[in-house]
């Protein structure tokens, strides 16, 4: 059995790219399949017989199956600085990972929370800044923090809403407690393995899919549509045009944005696609300048418009924070979202759910030492070799540290790090990751897991898709997930049943 | 000081631009040090004119222009009265909260030597506002004086390597090293109106402004050593010279600009000014 | 639909139509050249193919002479060559790429298949360090195959809209042009003086320009009988029902100009400029084009139709 300490990554990075190092420990973890007696639970008894009675091979013959389906349709994802292997697959795992209804209300009650949470302090800090009066977050981890867009300040996203597509990590330890490890307040991606894993399942697996009533994730696109059409700026009277704005072809998520576009029924645009003109943003069509309303951009801040961020930009459009600005185009995910989803904002997200909604948090934060904290920082520089403590803002390159992995010399080292810039760190414990089983050429083992679910936010209201991307840490003891670390994906089954309905 | 200030920035292109877009910070505000009594911006060839105030309060006028464009005149003239306030800036509404002004960009991120210099150079004063004194008259010191206000600056470390720079460069140097000892700090535009220590009397003018406790925003200009006076025109404040630049712009295609003709500002005293030094 | 969009639809067409008008040139040269130097000489050969293929200019960059082995390296499989086969299968591809939304699936994954089918024979290329013939053979069988079937599913699978039309539009300006180029190179063993004094010689020439653009069957359909120089000339340039021949190609512009222009209620330029083009070689005779010189004539559609080209990209390209 293995465990991990889950590290989150340095530099926060919107894309797949995402580091996420883990390390094996000898902790017993929660294996989603088997109860502590090695039997099934439930939930899985299906896929056990399953496994049980497939034939030797099956599986190794559909995982080879879905590869050539999925190279065939141009599922790849580019790796930055890697020319020969420019373009590769995400494995897929063919066994999926269940979930079962009441896990997921419960789970999907508590996204719900999270995200109007994370909506309303953005609004917050870019309006009255009542949680930083209030003293409940230091001024200074909003505004010196490298998401924040002082360009904002003052400005209210329509319907204040700021991050209309969120994705939120989740992790599990038990079959109780969902932990968020990671908020995605900027341009999560992964959605589009969400929706191909499925078709990918239905097609190789038709048997078992039908034996579980398994909640469709397919009404996805629609949902999205919904929720971007729902923010259009108020001028815009007819149907507004949405476009889907993408760094272009060499980017890592290129696929996930022209699916999405394709999905959506909407134009996938390029900068150079875009102009402006008096603050209002056209799309150079061959019928001439068109204009456009809604962008849903996978372009980073920092690129949309070189006259207001970096000026050597040509993924944006020259104007368009302009345009933004005056209410003539909707962006999502708004301008600035990004310090809601920053490691040292995350550690105050129980304490700035209670000071909106004055309810608790229903999903869990995984425990957290602000070693800015006196207190904390005395405990952590007493328990250096069972925490990992990571920087917060990534910025100054100190990266982090794995303490039971760690020689003493290096905790020594990383002691005074922390002891010359303590506000620069948390620290965190080790977790013991849930595990799932999964195929790999010649087996069936666990293997650790996360899950991603999408949650969307329109002036309608906050919608959850029943599933997410699961990722899977496919090396043994790995608690990689990562797309470019060699983590894989898996499909996410959210049963109409409860778990403990055989 | 009281005058008329006109200023005339001409762009001529090798090609005929398609279409741009720009941004001009243009418009001075008034405070305790400065008195705005009538101002105007204006372009030609003709175009809507959209006047905004940004989110750190400087006004903002922006506009289209579809082409073919070969030459491009911006003009910003009104009558003004400055004040000497030995730099301090008060009355003028402060809209983002402090921290904002120890982000650090990359233009203004100082490494290691430029820290080493400022703590060094701080060691011999404790009071806050005698130590950005001592921080103004080092680097005015350090680094060579280089007029040439037309070129994008270098980051302040760049800069600072090589102990030279243009206004702009030895401002960012200041905001720079300001962070650096925690101090807010922010970088400021405007217009120099003297004929003292410039080559040419009125020119774009770069400097740095700081918080002090309890005396709040005060300027310093490290180009000329000195805080600002009364032949100081402020024009807008950003956390670096990209933030505070005068005009950003972005054109269609592949045209660049040819070459910036003409970059003046007149400034006439009129026989009716009073001389309030 | 988005300028850009228009545009990459356009030329994937055209790099596909290129690259099998490439692979048809090489077949055809490749015959003439294995003929016994009596019956054709084959240094000339391969220097007409480079400049039929637009290829002449960068080719001595880069090799002293052109032969067999140089010219069919070049333009098969040379990433330096901008509009070698290799390149213009990576090109389609990255332009597909760009607009998978504006593709079918049969279309996207017939190309992208191709894209991965390349990189195994660069593979298996690279391992003999040489060009095999018979690798060759299945490579240029391969690449028509390519072409053939990203026409065939857009033709069965496309919507009938303006993305049909530009990427309809892209096969004839590329195939015009094409079809132009090999006459450009090949005018002077079509000359009627050429005929007494050549013999036997420029019969394997004429053949060769007929395998060139895949018309040496349809030749015999439509003439029924042996291979006369000015049929050649007249097949290529003016009978209709020839799919390579100018006439045909302009036809097709045209309809595919107005279709667009229809589509959005608004003519332009480019169709008054195509439809002057079609006007002209419908109102001549092959006659008419030797009396007033055949290269002057080949000279003049080419310098036309890069202009079309250029129209169609001011008009709906760039945006």
């Amino acid at each position: 059995m293995k465990s991990l300490a889950v590290c989150a990554r340095g530099a926060k990075r919107p894309e797949m790219s995402s580091k996420k190092a883990i390390k094996p420990m000898t902790l017993p973890c929660f294996d989603e399949m088997t109860e502590g007696d090695g039997a099934a639970r439930a939930l899985y008894s299906r896929i056990a017989k399953w496994l049980e009675t497939s034939p030797p091979g099956l599986l190794d013959s559909r995982r080879q199956q879905a590869e050539m389906l999925f190279r065939r349709i141009g599922i790849t994802f580019a790796v930055y600085g890697d020319k020969e292997a420019a373009e590769r697959l995400i494995p897929f795992d063919i066994i999926p990972r269940l979930l079962g209804h009441d896990e997921w209300l419960r789970l999907e009650a508590g996204l719900v929370q999270r995200v109007k949470v994370l909506n309303m302090f953005l609004t917050d800090v870019y309006g009255a800044q009542e949680i930083i009066r209030a003293g409940v977050v230091p001024a200074d981890l909003v505004f010196r923090n490298d998401c924040y867009r002082p360009e904002m300040q003052g400005h209210r996203a329509p319907h204040d809403i700021w991050t209309h597509i969120a994705g939120i990590d989740i992790v599990r330890t038990d079959d109780q407690d969902f932990y968020v490890l990671e908020d995605n307040c900027r341009t999560p991606s992964g959605v589009s393995y969400m929706l191909e894993n499925r078709e990918m399942m239905i097609r190789l697996a038709p048997d078992l899919f039908a034996e579980h009533a398994v909640m469709p994730v397919e009404n996805y696109p629609d949902s999205l549509l919904a929720s971007l059409r729902s923010v259009a700026p108020p001028r815009c009277a007819s149907e507004p045009n949405i476009v889907v704005l993408t760094p272009g072809q060499f980017n890592s998520a290129y696929y996930e944005h022209s699916f999405l576009a394709d999905k959506l029924g909407v134009e996938l645009v390029e900068g150079g696609d875009l102009t402006v003109k008096d603050d209002v943003v056209y799309m150079r069509t061959t019928e001439g300048p068109k204009r456009v309303d809604v962008i849903y951009r996978r372009v980073d801040d920092e690129f949309i418009d070189p006259l207001v961020f970096n000026p050597d930009s040509v993924l944006g459009a020259a104007g368009l924070m302009g345009a933004y600005l005056s209410g003539n185009v909707t962006l999502a995910n708004a301008v600035g979202a990004g310090v809601a989803d920053d490691k040292a904002i995350y550690t105050y997200m129980p304490e700035i759910t209670r000071f909106y909604l004055g309810e608790e948090p229903k999903l869990k934060n995984v425990a957290t030492w602000r070693c800015r904290e006196p207190d904390a920082l005395k405990y952590v520089l007493d328990h250096l070799s069972e925490l990992v403590v990571k920087e917060v803002n990534g910025s100054g390159g100190y990266g982090m540290l794995v303490g039971p992995h760690a020689t003493k010399e290096q905790i020594e080292d990383f002691r005074k790090k922390l002891l010359t810039a303590p506000d620069n760190f948390i620290a965190q414990p080790t977790l013991s990751l849930s595990t799932c089983p999964t195929s790999f050429l010649g087996g069936v083992a666990p293997r650790h897991v996360d899950l991603r679910p999408f949650v969307l936010s329109g002036s309608d209201g906050v919608r959850v898709v029943p599933g997410g991307l699961t990722r899977v840490a496919l090396k043994e003891g790995s608690l990689v997930v990562n797309s470019s670390q060699g983590g894989g994906t898996k499909d996410t089954w959210v049963l109409e049943t409860d778990a403990a309905t055989p | 000081m009281r005058a008329s200030v006109q200023y005339h920035f001409q762009i001529s292109y090798a090609d005929p631009v398609r279409a741009m877009n720009q941004v001009l910070r243009l418009t001075p505000r008034g405070f305790d040090g400065q008195e705005i009594k009538d101002w105007r911006v204006d372009v030609l060839p003709d175009a809507r004119m959209r006047r905004n105030e940004d989110a750190f309060g400087n006004i903002v006028h922006s506009c289209s222009h579809d082409g073919p464009l070969e030459q491009l005149s911006i003009m910003a003239e009104g009558e003004i009265e400055t004040n000497d306030t030995a730099g301090v800036v008060r009355g003028l509404p402060e809209k983002l909260p402090l921290d904002v002004y120890l982000r650090h960009t990359a233009a203004t991120l100082a490494d290691k030597d430029l820290l080493a210099f400022t703590q060094d150079a701080l060691s011999r004063e404790t009071d806050p506002l005698g130590r950005m004194h001592v921080l103004n008259d080092a680097l005015h010191e350090a680094c060579a004086f280089a007029p040439g206000e037309g070129e994008t600056p270098r980051p302040a470390r760049e800069a600072f390597a090589s102990r030279a720079g243009s206004a702009r460069e030895l401002a960012q140097v200041f905001v720079a090293a300001a962070r650096g000892v925690d101090v807010p700090a922010r970088l400021i535009s405007g217009f120099f109106l003297g004929t003292e220590g410039v080559g040419a009397a009125g020119a774009h003018h770069a400097w740095a402004e700081v918080f002090v406790e309890p005396i709040g925003w005060i300027g310093f200009d490290p180009a000329f050593g000195c805080c600002p006076r009364d032949e100081y025109l402020r024009i807008a404040l950003g956390l670096d010279f990209a933030g505070a630049a005068p005009r950003r712009s972005a054109v269609f295609g592949y045209a660049r600009e040819a070459s910036i003709a003409v970059l003046k500002v007149d400034v006439s005293r009129q026989a009716s000014w009073q001389g309030q030094q | 639909m988005l300028s850009r969009t228009a545009d990459n639809l356009y030329w994937v067409s055209r790099y596909l139509e290129r690259a099998d008008f490439l692979a048809r040139l090489i077949e055809a040269s490749s015959r003439i050249a294995a003929l016994p130097k009596t019956y054709a000489s084959a240094q000339d050969e391969w220097q007409s193919v480079l400049i039929a293929s637009g290829a002449d200019e960068t080719f001595y960059e880069h090799f002293p002479e052109p032969n067999e082995a140089s010219v069919i390296a070049y333009l098969a499989f040379d990433a330096r060559n901008p509009s070698s086969i290799r390149n213009c299968i990576e090109f389609a591809r990255t332009n597909a790429r760009a607009v998978r939304t504006a593709l079918t699936v049969e279309m996207w994954e017939g190309i992208n298949s191709a894209w991965l089918e390349l990189k195994k024979f660069e593979a298996v290329q690279k391992e003999l360090g040489r060009i095999d013939r018979e690798e060759l053979i299945k490579f240029l069988e391969y690449v028509k195959q390519t072409s053939s079937l990203y026409d065939g599913s857009g033709y069965r699978t496309m919507l009938r809209n303006d993305a049909y039309y530009f990427s309809r539009l892209g096969v004839y300006v590329e195939r015009a042009d094409n079809t132009a180029r090999v006459l450009d190179v090949k005018y002077h063993v079509l000359l009627p003086e050429q005929e007494a004094v050549g013999g036997s010689v420029d019969y394997f020439q004429w053949t060769a320009i007929l395998r060139s653009v895949s018309a040496l069957t349809a030749y015999h359909w439509v003439y029924r009988e042996s291979i006369k120089p000015w049929n050649v000339a007249d097949l290529l340039i003016l009978r209709q029902e020839m799919p390579r021949s100018l006439l045909s190609c302009c036809d097709n512009i045209v309809r595919f100009l107005d279709a667009i222009g229809n589509q959005y209620g608004r003519q332009g330029p480019a169709q008054r400029h195509a439809r002057n083009m079609k006007r002209r070689l419908e109102s001549t005779s092959i006659k008419d084009i030797f009396q007033s010189g055949l290269h002057e004539f080949v000279d003049g559609f080419v310098t036309d139709n890069n202009r079309l080209g250029t129209e169609i990209a001011e008009q709906y390209l760039i945006g």
